[in-house]
């Protein structure tokens, strides 16, 4: 036998979203996770946000893995998460990390959180008579907390802890603590972790309306609130009790509420050249749900500069904030705010078409307080000792958004890539996983290898004898009120319980002895174990049930002090002991009734189908085939680079798309795991994942041929779009931005000739009967064209008409270059379009109004420019049939989850990559490419994968046929095989929802452990005693 | 006789009515012992067998717990139990058990003073109406 | 626009008239097999499927009695369709039974043609031999009912078709008309381009529509649906609690004949019967501990009310349930009461249409906001 290999172990710092779904992918493709995170808490920002757009609800869970999902937590993720592989250290600091790529050593300091979690019992005596009160962050300030806090409300366990600055020590809490688990002298421990490598997701400061400068002439009072501070104001959790938003001062309810953007961004002159990317959002559905949980009567205004849609669904979510809510938009530069006596608060703004100063008055003003990159980009390049760019963030690779420049082994995503928005965060998560494994597998390393033991046989037809054990805390005498004698003895009462054993801390070792010890003996065949956090030690106590010869499937385990913590019946009574008798015996009931949960392994074919040769395509299929998967990449024309790759000579950030795409051209045509197919299409695919096989048809030839593959990546881009307006075709001198920049670059546009260039903004874009969306790229392409025009050539006058320029992150930068260069911005609004005349002699004129002079101007221009937008492909909508996956209105790739599940679609094995996706730049197409991989890697890098135990089976015997629960299925996961006339269910697709289990009437559909017989069972239990316990009258 | 306490079955979803259970019970929101919870996975599981069975083992009052629609883990099994509800309280409505009784509700995980809200009108609504019909039928009578 | 042909007959001669008919449609090709009821060697109607032309002479389409529901045949036929086309003649219940059965993939109507015969009612099974025995007749039979008189001394036409309104079946191909149609005549109505194709090959000639048709569909279904409400208010009141429920069924006998009968319970095998209701005698120890003492079988009412749940949506009022039941449960009003209810909170009619999605088959993110009555 081969000498054993070292687990691959990756630290991410910061357990912020990006963070958390870089873990769970690293993870759930077999890695060992250090997760590390300053703040108490896990979750970052994402904690205390419980809508996100563009439902206006929390989806967060969807996030967690769904052919993996039993070694991960079910639950909600505000509470924590749990995984296997991932060790998550919260409020603990990154002190220095040495070494290099591939064996780093990692200084770590764990605070001290004064109260030891491991003999807490959670039940928070401590926190009632803790005489200190402070302002509590989670809500933002806006409540108060003690000095002994749970960070996060939700989180279980409960994790309490003694803030330093702020404790006393009084000592009243040690008084009261049962378990003595307070200790006011602890100390910081200092740990050495050795990982081979290290995911930066630290996300960035927000601006802090307290510490700086400009903020003072709108910070005027309390009810000058943060974003967040906002949305603490419309959390269950926060202060948001009774359906009515109240001004944080004097509680009155808020009716009229204004958000003003750009706080702290976009500020050249503070040094903050950036956009945020996330306030215009952020902001609109605050402002809607303002609307929603406010009331009719509460009125949302946003003072803005410019309203920054560029996302995918973005600009469709503004419209409908707009139209169907009700929401104001003032376009304007705010002056500021004043207090005024009688509580309200003006604000004083100049209007643009009027130019007049106004002053308007509100109950609340919200801040839309942005991202602050520099000083976490200083501190953490320090730290790991990367160089920074000349922005001043983490230097990265060129194209990659990820790759930490000239560090292998070194990688960032989240807001540090720049600033990004939730989907682009999770996407960025699991690209840098992505790139984290393909180093790992570079070293060769090996993945956790799971513990053999033999699963002994599942006694299902003998009766039912059932053996309960209890954990007992060794030094923590137990949840108070939790009577062991008394629960005991109810329980060998029960019918069907064979024996009850209370065992001293059986998540440590000489609880596993006493457990194999007492039932390896015993007859009883199911065994139902009583603990602290069944998830944490759920595959740790499971292993011991094993291993003392129950089969793990026979074995439940029970919440001993979720009953405590629900607040079932006051703890100090103990009368929550019989509840959780019954508690338990509702379990036991539900054992009984228990099928055997083998896990059942689907075979993998390990081939990847990449669809479009563009740079998404190409970029996607040399990421696998580097990994060695083979791939098959299809495109439908003669020659690879799509679009970007044969169009676009240079984009305004640097990169150089066509030479990038023949360089990518050579690498992929040499792989040896590369298989390209030109000039086909894929007709028509059967199969799910790790089994798909694909209809390749050939255009020229007429030939067909099959290929086999486990997962397939839609990477089909897009292309410019097409115009008639502004003159379009009727003369040389209107042209598109495309057109321009092939001219400039091949010299057949001479620059010097140029007297007056007019750009025109949303051609046929954002406009609802033409492309609703906003196509992303547009504003930096023109400003790329506009600042090469005044580069070669500064006489030149170049104008670019707009709705609102969309230079998000960094991309501020190239608008701000361009305005110092002399570019004349003139904003434009769609109900006043500007008109282009072509004259006698073939030259445009352009109309349009200025909306500072509020003037018809006329211009003559030599150039006419026209961003006519980016445009999915046609084949999308067949390819979507084929694959039986949704597409968007307009005809992009719709993907499971537009926050959560960015890559993937609902159906597994599927995942969508680039412009298929939606416009993005070309970092962005790379960085969606990146984590497609790594999705497919994740299953393509196993023979087989382990599908969940619990899933839906069918009882052929007892179907119908009648689809209906093929038809209700979420994920896809039923078909109706036409050939052998039956329901198949992919295993690895299905969540165990039960949905078609309710769906199917004789119970022929059925969740393995949630069948109809465990839960009337489990209703029987819970009503025991309730029949005539009391009757009427 | 002591006062009538009212047996409350509480099918509550997994991912987002169960955590606001917990967070009630850390918040220190202490809501009725009446809730006898069930854990399913999602509404959408909730088999009105379940509820009908409850009901004539002699619950009081049952409360279905789940997703704000938009939030569910499974995209949109709320909304099929929404439809399941409405079909079930017309059948049982006939008999004399309505939606005093029967209840549906979204619970956000971060809603734990809902629940607790929920939970103490639901037990008080059902002091008032006092034991369910079916109690005093008994099961000689099923 | 409906073709209409007209088939004359002398007293006793209708079902040779209508023999011809089918006997037409088989030789021209205008269907390779019908189902259609047909008289028994010595006494009894039942739907017979005829493969040959020779065979029609024993057809008896408007036989008042229906010993199983016609839809359960059709679901046999054609679940796993034989290809053949096929001519199924069926009364408006079993029709609208059909309309549902198709939605749940358990009748596939791609080459069958649809034939639907006027009802005026049926006789229960054991009614319908003592009906012949005293000679009465499909043509006799039509004529009374149509002058209002179904009852005879000892026996009426079953409950359920009392409460009827719906004498004529929608979405089927052609029609075998006789309200209003006159003594001595029914007209064969052809509905779709389907049922007018069928007609054509059968070598009927085409002619007026029967003219007092419409008014008597028309005067007929008021009446009934005046007698079905009546029966709704009437049972509302009767039957107003669990208590007065679980005296009703009081004589069942959990033999699931009622579920068996049902058009619409199209499971195969009822889940009250599969292990899911198989329990150890441990277990009914318990439930007997917990009241102190249990009925057995038990779930009687566990069984009819989930019944309720799952099939009133469905439910079509033919009352087969009823007639099945071997202690003479009146199930039929306690169902058409409950479906009243729960089919009009999704404005569903089972049958009304094949378009119309099942309730249960449908969900939408904006609806039924009031049963939790929350807002955001």
């Amino acid at each position: 036998m081969a000498e054993k290999k070292l687990t691959g172990t990756v630290l991410i710092a910061g357990a912020g979203i990006a963070g958390v779904k870089a873990a769970i992918e690293l993870a759930e493709s077999g890695y060992k996770v250090v997760l590390t995170d300053d703040s108490p808490q896990m979750g970052g920002i994402l904690a205390k946000l419980d809508y996100q757009f563009p439902t206006d609800h929390c989806g967060m869970c969807r996030m967690l893995p769904l052919v993996g999902r039993e070694y991960a937590s079910q639950y909600c993720m505000r509470k924590s998460l749990f995984h296997e592989n991932i060790e998550i250290l919260p409020f603990t600091e990154i002190t220095s990390v040495a070494g290099d790529a591939g064996n780093y050593k990692v200084e770590l300091l764990k605070k001290a959180r004064f109260i030891d979690p491991a003999i807490c019992n959670e039940m928070g005596e401590c926190l009632e008579v803790c005489p200190v009160e402070v302002e509590d962050e989670f809500n933002q300030g806006l409540t108060k907390r003690k000095a002994i806090y749970q960070p996060v409300p939700h989180n279980t366990p409960r994790m309490l802890l003694i803030d330093k600055e702020a404790c006393t020590r009084c000592g009243e809490c040690l008084k009261v603590c049962p378990t003595n688990a307070i200790n006011l002298d602890a100390q910081d421990i200092a740990e050495t972790r050795e990982v081979h490598a290290i995911i930066l997701a630290s996300g960035v400061k927000l601006y802090n309306i307290k510490e700086y400068e400009d903020a003072k002439s709108y910070a005027v009072s309390p009810d000058v609130v943060t974003s967040l501070a906002f949305e603490r104001m419309l959390s269950g959790s926060g202060t948001y009790q009774d359906g009515v938003i109240r001004r944080p001062s004097d509680g009155k309810p808020a009716k009229n509420i204004a958000w003003i953007q750009c706080m702290g961004s976009r500020n050249r002159r503070q040094g903050r050249d950036y956009c945020s990317s996330i306030c215009c959002m952020f902001a609109l559905k605050e402002a809607v749900l303002a609307k929603e949980k406010g009331g009719p009567e509460v009125d949302s205004t946003i003072f803005y500069m410019d309203m920054r849609t560029f996302g995918k669904g973005f600009q469709q979510y503004r419209d409908k904030a707009v139209d169907e809510h009700g929401v104001n938009l003032i376009r304007c530069r705010v002056q500021g705010v004043t207090a005024k006596p009688e509580g309200s608060l003006a604000i004083r703004y100049i209007d643009p078409e009027t130019n007049e100063f106004f002053v308007q008055d509100y109950d609340l003003v919200v801040m839309s307080t942005g991202q602050m990159p520099y000083e976490t980009h200083i501190k953490m390049a320090g730290l790991v000792n990367a160089p920074l760019d000349e922005r001043g963030l983490i230097a990265t690779e060129p194209a990659s958004k990820v790759k930490v420049e000239g560090k292998p082994g070194l990688f960032l995503c989240g807001s540090l890539m720049g600033l990004t928005d939730i989907s682009e965060a999770v996407s960025s998560g699991i690209a840098a996983a992505g790139e984290a494994t393909k180093f790992l597998t570079s070293l060769s390393l090996d993945k956790v290898q799971e513990e053999e033991i033999p699963e002994p046989t599942a006694h299902r037809r003998e009766m039912p004898l059932v053996s309960v054990a209890l954990c007992k805390c060794g030094e923590k005498p137990g949840a108070e009120g939790l009577d062991y004698e008394l629960l005991s003895a109810e329980l060998k009462r029960y019918r069907g319980v064979g024996a009850v054993q209370v065992i001293d801390s059986m998540c440590k070792a000489d609880g596993e002895a006493a457990l194999e010890d007492v039932f390896g003996k015993s007859q009883c065949n199911r065994l139902v174990i009583g603990a602290c956090h069944p998830f944490m030690y759920r595959r740790h106590l499971k292993n011991e049930a094993r291993k003392a010869g129950f089969n793990s499937s026979m074995v439940e385990i029970f919440d001993l002090f979720g009953m405590a913590r629900k607040g079932l019946g006051e703890p100090s009574t103990g009368d929550w002991t019989l509840r959780s008798a019954r508690e338990i015996k509702a379990d036991i009931e539900k054992l009984k009734f228990k099928p055997d949960l083998s896990v059942s392994t689907l075979p993998i074919n390990q081939t990847a189908l990449v669809i479009g040769g563009g740079l998404a395509g190409m970029h996607t299929a040399l990421s696998l085939a580097d990994r060695g998967v083979p791939v098959h990449l299809v495109e439908r024309a003669e020659h690879l680079g799509g679009y970007l790759g044969t169009q676009v000579e240079r984009t305004v950030d640097g990169l150089a798309p066509m030479a990038m795409a023949n360089d990518m051209k050579l690498k992929v045509f040499e792989h040896k795991n590369i298989n390209v197919h030109l000039n086909c299409e894929v007709e028509k695919t059967v199969g799910t994942l790790g089994s798909f096989e694909s209809k390749l048809h050939f255009k020229d030839s007429g030939e067909d041929t099959y290929l086999h593959h486990g997962a397939v990546i839609m990477a089909t881009g897009g292309h410019e779009g097409a115009t008639s307006e502004y003159g379009y075709g009727t003369s040389e001198a209107v042209l598109t931005q495309s057109a321009l920049c092939k001219g400039l670059t091949s010299g057949d546009i001479d620059p010097g000739e140029l007297e007056n260039v007019v750009m025109i903004q949303c051609v046929g874009s954002r406009e609802k009967n033409g492309r609703p969306y906003c196509s992303r790229i547009c504003c930096m392409g023109a400003i790329g064209n506009a600042l090469k025009i005044k580069e070669m050539n500064p006489e030149a006058r170049v104008f670019i008409l707009y709705r609102d320029i969309m230079t998000y992150g960094f991309y501020e930068q190239y608008y701000s270059q361009a305005r110092a260069a002399g570019v004349i911005f003139i904003n434009y609004s769609l109900d006043n379009k500007p008109q282009v005349e072509i004259d006698e002699d073939g030259k445009p004129v352009v109309k349009f109004t200025d909306p500072v002079l509020q003037e018809e101007m006329e211009l003559p221009a030599d150039l006419v420019v026209l961003s006519t937008g980016v445009e999915p492909e046609e084949s999308n909508l067949h390819l979507a049939q084929a694959f039986n996956i949704p597409v968007t209105g307009d005809w992009f790739f719709a993907e499971a989850d537009s926050k959560w599940r960015p890559i993937e679609f609902q159906k597994v094995g599927i995942y969508a990559a680039g412009t298929a996706h939606s416009p993005m730049p070309l970092r962005s197409v790379l960085l969606q490419a990146e984590a497609a991989a790594q999705k497919a890697y994740t299953y393509l890098s196993e023979r087989e994968v382990h599908t969940a135990a619990v899933t839906s089976l069918v009882k052929d015997a007892l179907c119908v046929r009648c689809l209906r629960c093929v038809r209700i299925c979420p994920f896809e996961a039923r078909s109706y095989n036409e050939a052998d006339k039956c329901i198949e269910i992919d295993a690895a697709a299905c969540q165990a929802c039960g949905m078609c289990a309710v769906e199917c009437q004789n119970n022929a559909a059925e969740v393995r452990g949630w069948s109809d017989k465990q839960l009337m069972a489990v209703i029987d239990a819970k009503l025991m005693d309730s029949w005539f316990s009391q009757t009427a009258g | 006789m002591s006062e009538f306490e009212p047996q409350i079955v509480a099918f509550f979803c997994n991912w987002c009515t169960f955590t606001a259970a917990d967070l009630a019970g850390t918040s220190r929101l202490s809501y009725p012992p009446n809730l006898k919870i069930i854990r399913v996975m999602c509404t959408g599981m909730v088999d009105p067998k379940y509820v009908t069975k409850a009901f004539l083992n002699g619950a009081d009052g049952v409360l279905i717990g789940g997703c704000w629609p938009g939030d569910c883990h499974y995209m949109n099994g709320n909304l099929k139990a929404r439809r399941r509800v409405a079909n079930l309280t017309e059948v049982l409505k006939q008999y004399g058990i309505d939606e005093q009784r029967f209840w549906l509700r979204w619970i956000a995980a971060s809603e734990g003073t809902m629940l607790k809200e929920v939970a103490d009108q639901m037990t008080a609504r059902l002091k008032e109406l006092g034991p369910s019909p079916l109690r005093t039928i008994g099961q000689m009578a099923m | 626009m409906s073709k209409f042909a007209q088939l004359s007959f002398q007293k006793d001669g209708m079902n040779k008239e209508l023999a011809g008919f089918f006997q037409g449609m088989l030789e021209n090709g205008a269907v390779e097999a019908v189902l259609v009821p047909m008289a028994q060697a010595k006494q009894g109607v039942r739907l017979s499927l005829v493969t040959s032309a020779e065979h029609t002479a024993p057809v008896d389409p408007f036989a008042p009695i229906a010993a199983v529901s016609g839809a359960k045949i059709a679901s046999s036929l054609t679940a796993r369709p034989s290809g053949r086309k096929l001519a199924m003649v069926l009364r408006p219940c079993e029709i609208r039974a059909v309309v549902e059965l198709s939605k749940l993939k358990q009748v596939n109507l791609d080459d069958v043609l649809l034939m639907s015969v006027d009802c005026l009612g049926r006789y229960e099974n054991t009614d319908f031999a003592k009906f012949q025995e005293q000679g009465g007749t499909s043509e006799s039979f039509l004529e009374n009912a149509q002058a209002g008189k179904t009852v005879t001394a000892d026996f009426d036409i079953a409950g359920a078709c009392q409460i009827c309104e719906f004498p004529s079946a929608d979405n089927v191909d052609l029609r075998l008309a006789a309200i209003g149609a006159g003594n001595g005549s029914v007209f064969i109505e052809a509905v779709t381009s389907k049922g007018k194709q069928a007609l054509e090959k059968s070598g009927l000639q085409p002619g007026a529509a029967p003219a007092g048709r419409d008014e008597a569909v028309k005067k007929l279904t008021a009446a009934r649906t005046e007698a079905r409400d009546k029966k709704f208010s009437e049972l509302r009141k009767e039957v107003n609690s669990f208590e007065a429920l679980a005296d009703k069924l009081s004589a069942c006998i959990n033999c699931y004949n009622c579920r068996v009968a049902c058009p619409v319970c199209y499971c195969k095998e009822c889940v009250f019967v599969t292990d899911t209701f198989r329990h150890t005698g441990d277990q009914y120890m318990l439930w007997a501990d917990q009241s102190g003492a249990l009925k057995l079988p038990n779930d009687t009412l566990f069984y009819h009310l989930v019944r309720m749940t799952h099939m009133s949506l469905l439910c079509v009022g033919c009352g087969q349930c009823t007639s099945a039941c071997p202690n003479d449960i009146d199930l039929m009003p306690l169902f058409r009461t409950c479906a009243d209810k729960t089919q009009a909170r999704f404005s569903y009619q089972a049958g009304r249409s094949l378009e119309e999605e099942q309730p249960m088959a449908v969900f939408k993110s904006d609806e039924l906001m009031e049963v939790t009555g929350q807002v955001k």
